[in-house]
């Protein structure tokens, strides 16, 4: 049996009464990389720029493939995407964003790759903004170390650098 | 962890000026992408949003200072400029902003630099073609104008003098940073007089107030219009304004200002109101909308205003009141409310600014200043002027 992920109603059982209930769309979106299916509502679906396309298109019929996004980072981005269409108050919403990208480096770079790859303009913004704010204020040392940047400078490349903007050197 | 460029991209142009200049020894990759124009560029609309200050002391020499603020905000903090910038511009006076530069100017107009806050850095301007008349006193009718010609991407700046001496009539020159070079404006207006401000630059085009000379001494000088000049074609032009209403008694005062994106102007009648007009987007129905009308109360004296910054939601306005503080007005509820900058003196002037990474030198070699070539150049424009049936007594 095809393990399917209901994101949405937890005491509704099967497919078919999700399909029946009120005028919503659903979607099944499909990881190819791994697997995963995902039932979400069209509406929270079409944040996303490519999903939004295809089902203008007239292509979105059964199961949507997503391919290079993973199933973790998939469920993440419906928790994501669903919070921000049931939302409208700003604060909310951004004490949701502060706690929701509360992440390590690595789990930040899959998210807004796979934000980019979808067209999820909403959610990219939050992550660059957040990786932005990580690096804000922290020397080119500091910051290698935080994004695992290998330094392929030299001591001499580094040091004018330094010198031609020593006035911004912190205190 | 590899970034692919385009995120990179997406959250180095989050950064401001400062912290681009460290991550420039990251690596190699992050000094290329943040030194190249494209970069620079995104980097610059990205930013055209937030809101820099370039404040000026008025007391004595007059001290920089740089502060960065927002409409949420009912403070700031403002930092003294640091050198090399800070040398430069002792005895300075800022003539305008544009597309994430300032114009200074020095010797009361004779000497001009740009300068990029943000980076520090600075270029000074080649001196104008000798023809030009130098200005020696504060209120010789000399003035001048900086502005971004967005539709050959050129920082121009225009110079313009009433002559007397040599021959009477106005003399404009534009110089142009790409070409590092001065170049006359033949179409000048004719009877026309320039007040003193600097030229406010808006949508490409630089504005100043012209007053009609009275053809008769019974003739009132009427200021209902603006020369502009177009910094992409190089030409002058005029356009009408809402005429000054009653009673226009004779202390009453018009001057026009922009913020680097909106222009306006604004009506002083004393001990009576002040109005603010702003110009609409071209294409609009109305030219010029009345944004707002002060009136001048016992309980709230001021003597002047003049506007710093125009928000973008269009919602409220950053005002400067009598050169002492800086007020945001709400023009919805017509509520004023302070905006408090630390560490600035009691008298100032204020000009906001873009944050940006626009340089100021040249990729290639700088070209050499013009001293080699004296004669030949001087000749040229000899040759110019003759043709124009100017005489010159040199």
């Amino acid at each position: 049996m095809k393990k399917l992920k209901f994101i949405g109603n937890p005491l509704l059982q099967s497919r078919e009464k999700i399909n029946m209930s009120s005028d919503k769309k659903w979607l099944t979106l499909k990881t190819t990389e791994d697997n995963e299916e995902f039932v979400v509502e069209e509406s929270v679906a079409i944040m996303s720029n490519v999903i939004k396309n295809m089902v203008e298109d007239g292509c979105a019929s059964s199961v949507i493939p997503v391919p290079r996004v993973k199933g973790n980072a998939m469920g993440k981005i419906i928790e994501f995407c669903k919070k921000h269409t049931e939302e409208s108050d700003e604060k909310v919403l951004k004490e949701f964003d502060a706690e929701f990208l509360n992440l390590g480096p690595d789990a930040l770079y899959d998210l807004m790759v796979s934000a980019n790859f979808l067209e999820i303009k909403v959610l990219l913004d939050s992550v660059t903004t957040k990786v932005a704010d990580m690096i804000k204020g922290k020397s080119s040392e500091e910051i290698r170390n935080i994004l695992k940047i290998e330094n392929d400078l030299s001591a001499e490349e580094i040091e004018e650098s330094r010198r031609e903007n020593c006035w911004t050197r912190q205190e | 962890m590899s970034l692919p460029c385009e995120m990179l991209d997406e959250i180095l142009i989050r950064l401001p000026v400062k912290d681009l200049l460290r991550a420039r020894c990251v690596s190699k990759g992050w000094c290329s992408l943040i030194d190249s124009t494209p970069f620079v560029k995104r980097h610059l609309s990205a930013n055209a949003g937030a809101g820099s200050l370039l404040i000026r002391g008025s007391a004595g020499i007059g001290n920089f200072y740089l502060a960065s603020f927002n409409a949420a905000q009912d403070e700031a903090t403002a930092l003294e400029i640091n050198d090399p910038l800070k040398t430069l511009l002792v005895g300075a006076r800022i003539q305008g902003a544009a597309n994430g530069l300032v114009c200074v100017s020095k010797n009361n107009i004779n000497q001009l630099f740009l300068i990029n806050p943000a980076t520090n850095k600075s270029r000074m301007i080649p001196s104008a073609p000798q023809e030009f008349p130098r200005s020696f006193y504060y209120n010789e009718s000399s003035v001048c104008g900086f502005g971004y010609d967005h539709i050959n991407d050129d920082y121009k700046v225009v110079k313009i003098a009433d002559c007397f001496i040599q021959f009477r009539g106005i003399m404009a020159i534009v110089y142009s940073l790409k070409t590092n070079s001065w170049k006359q404006i033949h179409n000048v207006p004719s009877n026309t007089r320039f007040t003193r401000d600097s030229g406010a630059f808006a949508d490409g085009a630089l504005y100043w107030l012209g007053i009609n000379k009275p053809v008769d001494i019974n003739d009132t000088c009427c200021k209902d219009f603006l020369v502009v000049f177009d910094l992409g074609l190089d030409q002058f032009k005029e356009i009408l304004i809402p005429a000054m209403k009653g009673p226009v008694i004779s202390f009453s005062t018009r001057c026009v200002d922009s913020d680097g994106r909106s222009l306006c102007i604004i009506d002083s009648y004393p001990d009576c109101h002040t109005d603010l007009w702003l110009m609409n987007n071209s294409g609009a129905e109305i030219p010029w909308s009345k944004l707002l009308s002060v009136e001048n109360h016992r309980t709230q004296p001021f003597r002047f205003f003049r506007p710093v910054y125009f928000s973008r939601s269009g919602e409220s306005v950053l005002l400067e009141v009598d050169n002492s503080k800086l007020v945001w007005y709400d023009l919805g509820k017509k509520a004023v409310k302070n905006f408090l900058i630390r560490g600035i003196p009691n008298k100032f002037s204020s000009h906001v600014y873009t944050e940006s990474l626009v340089k100021l030198t040249e990729d290639k070699l700088l070209q050499k200043p013009s001293q080699d070539k004296p004669e030949i150049k001087q000749q040229k424009r000899r040759d110019d002027f003759l043709s124009k049936g100017f005489k010159l007594r040199l």
